[in-house]
């Protein structure tokens, strides 16, 4: 809920329930209070209603005893009637009646007053010997008597003063009160409002002397009711209490009552009414601004701190919006700062990057669960795409070697790993595995190692070609010179022999110089493949189409056995258009010898039917001669010594082991190149690489 | 606060623990070896509710509670021979007596007191009433009652009053030699005397007769027939009065204030024939006499000279609260 609506519900609340306990009990209060002013009043008249009532009584009771006083100085029954009227005019009594006892003589005297009824002498009586007054009830009329029995009077007399309890007496009794009195007995009407008489009947009670009732109700109206025993009235049935009932409205105090709650309702709504109308003034004192503050704050949520609000003067709110300037001038300012720190960071982190991804060599970092943290371009080309994992990549790129190397450090078996290793590609890596030193990593307790792979197979075949050269230079030389000195014995050997094997007639010897023959012809062979390979001046410059060679090579061995007399598997030449192949620098006799060499080699490790493929491809600006055979293949670790001099697969006797060795020399002199592929069992593919003939390069 | 609530606890708990402790003795049975003799003034429900108080306090404390026979009449001549028979017929270490002369009832109570016994006199005295003062009469340990005179200065202030504070007043009261009731006329008039125009014209002695009352009252109404009020010292007096008053058809005309609340009384007070009703504490009266004779015997603490009871006016606007009903006797 919002705040005005709360604030304005719970203070309406809070008058509400103030003006309700208020109300409660003021009225409480005031009916309290009312009821004391109501017993007072209700006291008061009643007190000054019968002390009216009872100085009458007082009143008759002196003229009784001033009659007594007179009578013991004249009799009575000789008042005139001037004397009567003048008692009766100054006495306020209605009536005068004197009794004769003996005589049945009665004098009366009426004194003219409103309303009087004269009662029947004969329905008076006196039984005392002494002044006494009394209430009498004749024919429906009320009456005060003051009665007294001269003494000492030759007549005995009965004389009565009377007062006629009626309604011009009760008005003067009453005179200045608005109290409605009755007097009656308990079932008789005597004398006075007779409105009261229901109600009064009602409420006797004749145990106690003095009852007063409060808060009454009759035909709506509400009113209080004292009633007074005052004494007893003698009538035909002799004497009964004599009860005065005096009722006076309580309607000036409920009417106070009721005003004083139309008073409260009327401030309360008032109180309500501008309440609510402050708290709406000052709740907008405080939601605007909280609005506003809210709708910056959406802004900082956003990221925008640039904001600032307008926080004039003293209050809370203004220390409130003021505060928020400060935090949000301050957030700004972070906000640069900090996208400044990123930036550098960025810039850092791309730099970091991009040097990383720069370093050819592959680089890479492994943590202990073997899961490639970081890795470069060149890593992730190894394995021909980014693995997650070392092993992953390790199988598709290397084998178990790099897992093991990069236990041994991630274990701490040894501070640091150096290898060399060959990928799946046949590519040669020299591979560094080193720890990375825990100080560099603060977020972390995981150790990890990093990995630096270096291709070094360019090298190393420049290298092995470089050492390969130089055997083949130092081989060269040693074998010049041997050539030299061996050529001429062998050459008179090989005559010698040829001149007894024309005068031998023995088969046994016969056979023994043919064989000395043929072994000193392949003498004379090796030291001829020797002085080829020695050579490297000769046939220099030569140009041939090497389409037309490899043709020629065909024919020359495509018809040659094995020693085993089967024929050499089929061989095939696979080119581009004819038209095409263009020639390359090299003499058709050393190209026709270097195809001769390889093709031997590829017939020797064939031992099946699958052909032998010559192909000829073109690369930049070299041709390619490809020779590939379905053979034995060459095993991995014999594979750098293949052009050596002298070494060979072949058993004793067939071959020299110079065959690959003079391909070497010739690819040397005409600045190509030789390139072996080869796996167990996979056949071999032996690859030379010539320069094109560019016409001015002769 | 928690210590607070537990030293609450602990206090009412030691309350509950020692109320036992605290009423041993008080409404338990209990008995010692103390024995009063209480003599009443004349057979009337005042001495009779003085008893009643008096047995419920013996009970309390265990003293022995002995009545003498009540006198038919307000008669010196008739309560000392009662008391001398029941003073004889046992041994008593105490006697509360209310005197009915503060004369004669001197020599006959100091002939005891040389016996040994303590003498208590209740509501009313012996001699002036002064025991402090060395005097033939300052031997009984205390006199307890009602402060007659502050009683009936009070009653005289509310008929004043209810009579207009103006007019003449009337006094029926029972014999100068009662001390009760010679404090009560001297009050009442010390109270008249604060309003001045207020007269008491006349003071009769009725000696404590309702008929002789009566007829005096009468004759005062006739002498005087402007009298406002009337006060009548003692019970038979007021229904004297009272029966005047009634019978010349002046009630409520002429103010009654009357002395003590008896039931006849109180019944007139409710009908409105009386206007005032004195009421005194009777069983209080009783009941402090037992507890300073056992104060006085098993404490040994000593007895203050002149113990007073209390009183309430009873008029009808209040006679009719049940709370008063303790008050009638």
């Amino acid at each position: 809920m919002k705040l005005y609506p709360r604030l304005a519900l719970t203070i309406l609340s809070l008058i509400l329930l103030q003006a309700l306990f208020t109300g409660f009990n003021m009225s409480r209060t005031i009916r309290n209070s009312n009821l004391e002013d109501a017993r007072v009043e209700l006291e008061l008249e009643t007190d000054f209603i019968i002390n009216n009532f009872n100085s009458w009584k007082r009143h008759l009771w002196k003229q009784l005893i001033m009659i007594r006083n007179y009578a013991e100085n004249r009799d009575p029954a000789e008042l005139t009637e001037e004397e009567l009227n003048t008692l009766l005019t100054s006495t306020g009594i209605d009536a005068v009646i004197v009794n004769g006892r003996n005589f049945g003589f009665t004098i009366e005297s009426i004194n003219n007053s409103p309303e009087f009824v004269l009662p029947d002498s004969h329905e008076l009586h006196n039984t005392f010997n002494h002044p006494s007054i009394r209430l009498f009830q004749i024919k429906g009329q009320f009456y005060m008597v003051g009665t007294i029995l001269p003494e000492g009077l030759n007549t005995p007399v009965d004389v009565y003063l009377i007062k006629h309890i009626n309604d011009y007496f009760l008005r003067n009794l009453v005179l200045d009160t608005h109290g409605q009195i009755l007097f009656h007995t308990a079932t008789d009407y005597l004398g006075g409002d007779r409105e009261v008489q229901k109600i009064a009947f009602r409420h006797i009670s004749p145990e106690t002397a003095y009852t007063q009732m409060y808060g009454l109700t009759d035909q709506n109206r509400s009113f209080n009711l004292a009633q007074i025993k005052m004494g007893d009235v003698l009538n035909i049935s002799g004497a009964s209490d004599v009860y005065l009932s005096i009722l006076l409205s309580n309607e000036p105090y409920n009417k106070r009552i009721q005003s004083i709650e139309r008073t409260v309702l009327t401030v309360s709504l008032l109180t309500l009414v501008i309440t609510a109308l402050l708290s709406l003034l000052f709740t907008r004192g405080i939601t605007r601004p909280v609005a506003t503050l809210a709708s910056a704050m959406g802004h900082i949520r956003q990221g925008r701190y640039d904001i600032q609000l307008n926080s004039s003067g003293s209050s809370e709110i203004g220390v409130l919006l003021r505060g928020f300037n400060g935090m949000a001038a301050r957030l700004h300012h972070d906000q640069i700062k900090i996208e400044k720190s990123l930036d550098e960071i960025t810039f850092l982190n791309e730099f970091n990057e991009e040097v990383i991804h720069s370093i050819r060599d592959a680089l890479a970092v492994v943590n202990d669960d073997y899961e490639i943290e970081k890795s470069n371009s060149a890593f992730d080309r190894l394995a021909g795409a980014r693995y997650e994992s070392l092993i992953d990549f390790s199988a598709h790129a290397f084998d178990e070697t790099l897992i093991h190397a990069v236990s041994s450090i991630l274990s701490g078996e040894q501070e640091e790993w150096n290898g060399r290793l060959r990928n799946r590609d046949e590519g040669l890596f020299e591979v560094k595995i080193y720890p990375v030193h825990r100080e560099f990593h603060i977020h972390s307790d995981r150790k990890m190692c990093v990995l630096l792979m270096e291709d070094i197979s360019a090298r190393t075949a420049y290298e092995e070609k470089i050492n390969q050269a130089e055997k083949l230079s130092s081989i060269s030389m040693l074998s010049a010179g041997i050539a030299h000195e061996v050529n001429n014995p062998l050459t008179s050997i090989v005559t010698n022999i040829q001149n007894l094997i024309y005068d031998e007639k023995d088969p046994e010897k016969l056979e023994s110089l043919r064989l000395v023959e043929d072994e000193s012809r392949r003498i004379a062979q090796i030291i001829r493949d020797l002085n080829d390979f020695t050579s490297r001046e000769q046939d220099s410059g030569g140009i041939c189409s090497p389409l037309r060679t490899a043709e020629e090579v065909k024919r020359l061995i495509q018809h040659a056995r094995r020693p085993d007399g089967s024929r050499i598997p089929p061989i095939r030449i696979h080119t581009a258009a004819r038209d095409k192949v263009q020639d390359v620098r090299i003499s058709r006799g050393e190209l026709m010898q270097l195809l001769i060499n390889l093709l031997q080699n590829a017939v020797h490790a064939t031992e099946d039917n699958s052909p032998i493929e010559i192909i000829l491809q073109e690369k930049e600006e070299d041709g390619l001669i490809t020779v590939r055979d379905r053979g034995c293949g060459i095993p991995e670790e014999i594979q750098n010594r293949i052009f050596d001099p002298f070494y060979t697969t072949k058993a004793n006797g067939e071959g020299t082991g110079l065959g690959l060795s003079v391909v070497y020399g010739i690819m040397q002199k005409y600045k190509g190149s030789v390139e072996v592929k080869s796996a167990s069992g996979s056949g071999t593919s032996v690859t030379l690489r010539i320069p094109f003939h560019r016409g001015e390069e002769l | 606060m928690g210590g607070f609530k537990s030293r609450i606890f602990l206090f009412i708990l030691a309350c509950l623990l020692g109320t036992p402790a605290f009423t041993a003795g008080r409404g338990d049975e209990q008995y010692t070896d103390i024995k009063i003799l209480y003599v009443p003034g004349v057979a009337d429900p005042f001495y009779e509710s003085m008893e009643q108080g008096a047995r419920t306090r013996a009970l309390e404390t265990g003293v022995s509670l002995t009545v003498a026979p009540y006198p038919g009449s307000w008669d010196p001549e008739v309560q000392i021979p009662i008391l001398e028979k029941a003073a004889s017929d046992g041994t008593y270490d105490l006697i509360m007596i209310s005197p009915v002369d503060r004369d004669a009832l001197i020599a006959p109570l100091e002939a005891l007191y040389k016996q040994g016994i303590q003498i208590i006199t209740v509501d009313t005295e012996i001699g002036d009433g002064n025991y402090t003062d060395q005097s033939q009469w300052s031997f009984p340990l205390s006199h307890i009652g009602t402060d007659n005179f502050a009683g009936a200065v009070s009653l005289a202030e509310h008929i004043a009053e209810k009579a207009g504070e103006k007019g003449k007043v009337y006094i029926n009261t029972t014999t100068p030699l009662t001390s009760t009731t010679e404090e009560r006329k001297l009050g009442f008039i010390e109270g008249i005397s604060h309003f001045p125009e207020l007269d008491v014209v006349r003071v009769d002695y009725n000696g404590d007769l309702q008929e002789v009352a009566r007829q005096q009252t009468l004759n005062a109404l006739i002498e005087h027939p402007d009298l406002v009020a009337v006060f009548a010292t003692n019970v038979f007096s007021s229904q004297g009065v009272s029966a005047a008053v009634k019978d010349t058809g002046l009630s409520g005309a002429v103010k009654i204030a009357a002395w003590d609340s008896t039931r006849p009384l109180v019944k007139s007070l409710r009908n409105g024939e009386i206007d005032l009703v004195l009421a005194q504490k009777p069983g209080e009266i009783g009941a402090l006499a037992v507890e300073w004779a056992y104060k006085y015997f098993i404490e040994e603490k000593k007895v203050p000279e002149s113990i007073t009871s209390g009183y309430i006016i009873l008029d009808k606007s209040n006679i009719n609260d049940p709370d008063m009903e303790q008050y009638i006797y």
